[in-house]
């Protein structure tokens, strides 16, 4: 067929445009789990998450002594991930960070909100890497033997074995 | 840092169904009295595992679960640990608490920590500089690994078991409880059911042993139990939760 | 009356098409231009939903880039073998315009295309996850294949696809069996139906965006009504109306055999000359295959005649048929009818076997057409139909040209066509018979400076 190369690219041009045209207008209508906190002071950057899989986050947490001063809290904008969208909190104590929340998570349906329960747990507690830590010994819950061989203990037990 | 790393021994002991780890801190003890030392430590455990194993239903403590044997009947470290039990019941205001324990009564959240402190004091009587014991989790310490230092013990993380949720300096002793290691074990004593108002809770103080049982109660007992160890001198707590926020009493020195 | 009567040279119905038969509908271009533009637009409006959700912090997350080109790839590559669907699917209107062998042309064309996305859809998706979750490949790939709903089967679906495109490609292709290679490929609709649902339950497009779900479920059900209603639903429908049987079975010439076959309402089957169907004899070895044969003469009621040459195993038994054997059809199809022709006069050309479509084309032509029509064949008997096509021509006032002899005997190049047909440039060019004799012809045609819009060609695949 004469010219079907055009004809084509004109329907594409449209359908494009339309598509693009339509969505300027009209956001998707998901569920919300959690309510906002009251909002404290100015709005930190919040860390940004992946579109699939589990969010990591990416800032650390610096926690030198103990807590002084009044607690302040700043609730960073709404970010969306793929399929929703969360906003973080974060607690602060005159220079120490004691708490990261997430007020808001707004999961587009039950699978991603399944996956959010998994993914907020991590995002907020702070993660260190053990060989970076110069630590002597790790605690935690009591493992068994099997666990021992895989933890951090047993490469520390390692380095200087007598 | 100009400190000369001090001579470090450091052995793995299995024992009580999971594994001790020792690290001596030689000082001015020839290796092989470190050594002999380190062996003797091990041979408290093995006793304190004879006596108190509830997986082997021929010792001391599972017969005297099943009612087979009086208290008068018992060898005198298991009055100990008995009273050791009440001290703690009571100052963790009940949520910790091993008459509770479907099946009879069961001193298995305290024996470990106990059975690792007089093991540390039989090291610190050797006349090392210092040593740190690690019972499955549950640490005891006293000295110093090296010039000025503060032993330095990470707390893992409980969703990652290759990384740590925060260091915290050690004086005396820390003990961690939490569900993930062993799945549901910690009993709500309200409820009956498994516990789930924390997913780590450690808790430091002088006495491992009853730091050991206070850290059950708290990942029993979550931010409720935490008031109660804010109430003890010198025991303090740090609790994450099950949806991954963290608190503290305060007096536990974070490191970096 | 008999068949023989009815179409005998000289006969008076044998020469123009029935009073009875209907005229089938005109192909219109425009329509077929419509659908061009809405699969344009279909494939720009996937592209953009791809894009349109993305955002810039997902993107400049770990692993956002790959889970992007994953979802476009995806998308794209899922509207494209939709599309693939309906370019063999045998709608009407769209099958008038560009003949089944163009439709299926372009079917395979398009083939390597949604394959490959898809393949690819399947690499970055993994590769975008295992990147955001920081964990290996491989376990990567066990994690959506065990805990996200519908991957496991869509993967499967992508697995047949694979299959089905390696054994499509023509060196393989050869070596299978044409009844296999069809079998297998049938597996495409069970592929597309696997992959359909975790497309809804994952996509980032999809969820939580309920439009965007209606849509597709629509167009996806669309496709799914149009190819079970014309691939599958009409010809039964018009196989159950017509009823017909073998009614004689005669021969034309050497391997050539005609098949008279009887029906009911022929009087309602709107076929062009020129047209095929592809035919399903209810034998016990034949009932599982249809192969297209064109319609040699306009059906006069109750009879419609097909011409076969045996050249392989179904067209040798068709030689065999018994009378009173049932037949199912599907068709009418083809373009190459007289709704093609757009200058006033054609020049007929035809090899061999060819001379059917030719014959039941000539039938379609006005009585004032003066076409000019050449024959080609090795030997005098190879000319089947011919007292017919010459009774044919003279009935329109055209000029017929039997063209016997071996290759250098009877050359068609670009000295002797001319001088058979002085006014070729105000004719347009049909041509029918073997592939390589019709590529011969349409590449004269091209060298003599002729349109290729001029030119029309049907090649028998034998």
């Amino acid at each position: 067929m004469k010219r079907a190369g055009w004809y084509l690219l004109a329907g594409a041009v449209a359908g494009f445009g339309g598509v693009l045209g339509f969505h300027g207008g009209g956001t998707p209508a998901p569920a919300t789990l959690g309510h906002p906190k009251p909002g404290g002071t100015s709005a930190a950057p919040a860390p940004s998450a992946p579109s699939a899989g589990p969010a990591r986050s990416t800032g650390p947490k610096a926690r030198q002594g103990s807590a002084t001063g009044q607690a302040k809290s700043a609730t960073g904008s709404v970010v969306g991930y793929g399929y929703g969208e969360l906003s973080v909190t974060v607690t602060v104590r005159g220079s120490q960070i004691t708490d990261v929340s997430v007020p808001l998570l707004r999961t587009a349906e039950p699978y991603s909100q399944q996956l959010a329960q998994q993914v907020i747990p991590m995002l907020k507690s702070e993660v260190l890497a053990a060989h970076s830590a110069r630590i002597h010994g790790v605690s935690g819950a009591t493992y068994t033997s099997e666990a021992y061989a895989q933890s951090i203990q047993s490469a520390l037990d390692k380095l200087h074995a007598g | 840092m100009t400190a000369q790393p001090a001579p470090l021994t450091t052995h793995a002991e299995p024992v009580m169904g999971t594994v001790f780890s020792f690290t001596a801190v030689h000082g001015d003890l020839p290796p092989d009295a470190v050594r002999a030392a380190v062996a003797a430590a091990c041979r408290i455990l093995h006793h304190c595992d004879a006596l108190f194993s509830t997986w082997d239903p021929d010792s001391p403590a599972s017969r005297f679960r099943r009612g087979e044997t009086a208290l008068g009947q018992m060898p005198p470290e298991f009055t100990e640990v008995l009273q050791e039990c009440r001290a703690a019941k009571q100052a963790s205001g009940g949520w910790f608490d091993p008459w509770a324990i479907p099946g009879g009564f069961d001193p298995t959240g305290l024996v470990k920590g106990w059975a690792t402190e007089r093991a540390l004091a039989e090291l610190r009587s050797a006349g090392l500089a210092g040593a740190l014991i690690n019972g499955g989790g549950d640490v005891a310490v006293f000295g110093s690994p090296a010039d000025g230092q503060r032993w330095r013990v990470g707390i893992r993380h409980p969703w990652r078991a290759d990384a740590l949720a925060c260091v915290i300096e050690a004086d005396a002793a820390v003990a961690t409880s939490g569900p993930y290691e062993r799945g549901a074990h910690l009993i709500d004593p309200a409820t009956g059911q498994p516990a789930s108002r924390a997913a780590s809770a450690t808790v430091t103080g002088p006495s491992l042993a009853l730091a050991d049982a206070l850290a059950t109660g708290v990942a029993v007992g979550g931010d409720e139990a935490l008031a109660v160890v804010a109430g003890l001198d010198g025991y303090a707590a740090y609790l994450i939760r099950p949806d991954g926020s963290e608190t503290d009493t305060g007096g536990i020195t974070f490191a970096r | 009356m008999s068949y023989e009567s009815m179409v005998a040279p000289g006969s008076r119905q044998g020469r123009k098409r029935s009073q009875a038969l209907p005229q089938p509908a005109r192909p219109r271009p425009a329509l077929a231009r419509a659908g061009l533009v809405l699969a344009g637009a279909g494939l720009g409006a996937v592209t953009a939903l791809a894009i349109v959700d993305e955002t810039g912090a997902e993107l400049r997350a770990t692993g956002g880039a790959a889970t992007f080109l994953g979802s476009l790839t995806g998308l794209v590559g899922m509207y494209l073998a939709l599309l693939m669907v309906l370019l063999v699917s045998r709608i009407p209107a769209i099958e008038r315009v560009l003949g089944q062998d163009g439709l299926l042309r372009w079917h395979r064309r398009l083939a390597p295309w949604p394959i490959s996305l898809l393949i690819a859809h399947a690499l970055f998706i993994t590769i975008g996850y295992a990147q955001a979750a920081r964990s290996g490949l491989g376990h990567q790939v066990g994690v959506l294949l065990t805990r996200y709903p519908d991957v496991l089967i869509a993967t499967v679906g992508l697995g047949i696809m694979c299959v089905i495109g390696i054994l499509s490609i023509r060196a393989i292709r050869r070596r299978l069996r044409r009844e296999t290679w069809w079998l297998v490929h049938l597996y495409m609709y069970l592929a597309l139906a696997l992959s359909f649902a975790h497309v809804l339950a994952l996509g980032p497009s999809f969820v939580g965006h309920p439009l965007t779900q209606v849509v597709w479920s629509v167009a996806w059900a669309a496709t799914a009504g149009l190819v079970l209603c014309y691939r599958f639903g009409l010809p039964v429908v018009r196989s159950m109306r017509h009823r017909l049987v073998v009614t004689e079975v005669r021969q034309e010439g050497p391997g050539v055999v005609s098949v008279i076959c009887s029906g009911r309402n022929l009087d309602k089957l709107a076929i062009a000359g020129g047209q095929f169907f592809f035919w399903r004899f209810l034998t016990r070895s034949m009932w599982w295959q249809a192969h297209p044969y064109t319609v040699s003469a306009l059906p006069q009621p109750p009879y419609v005649r097909l011409t076969v040459k045996a050249v392989g195993d179904h067209s040798a038994a068709v030689a065999r048929l018994r009378p009173g054997t049932r037949i199912v059809v599907e068709g009418p199809y083809g373009a190459f009818t007289k709704y093609a022709q757009q200058r006033p006069q054609a020049l007929l050309v035809a090899a061999g076997i060819g001379v059917t479509a030719l014959r039941s084309l000539l039938e379609d032509m006005p009585r004032n057409a003066a076409p000019v029509v050449l024959l080609r064949g090795t030997r005098p008997e190879d000319l089947v139909l011919r007292k017919e096509v010459a009774d044919l021509v003279r009935y329109r006032r055209g000029r017929l040209h039997e063209l016997v002899g071996t290759r250098e005997q009877a050359m068609l190049d670009e000295r002797s066509l001319p001088r058979l047909v002085p006014d070729l440039h105000r004719r347009d060019i049909f041509v029918c018979g073997p592939e390589g004799f019709v590529t011969t012809i349409v590449d004269l045609a091209a060298r003599l400076g002729i349109p290729a819009e001029a030119v029309h060609h049907e090649a028998y695949a034998l």
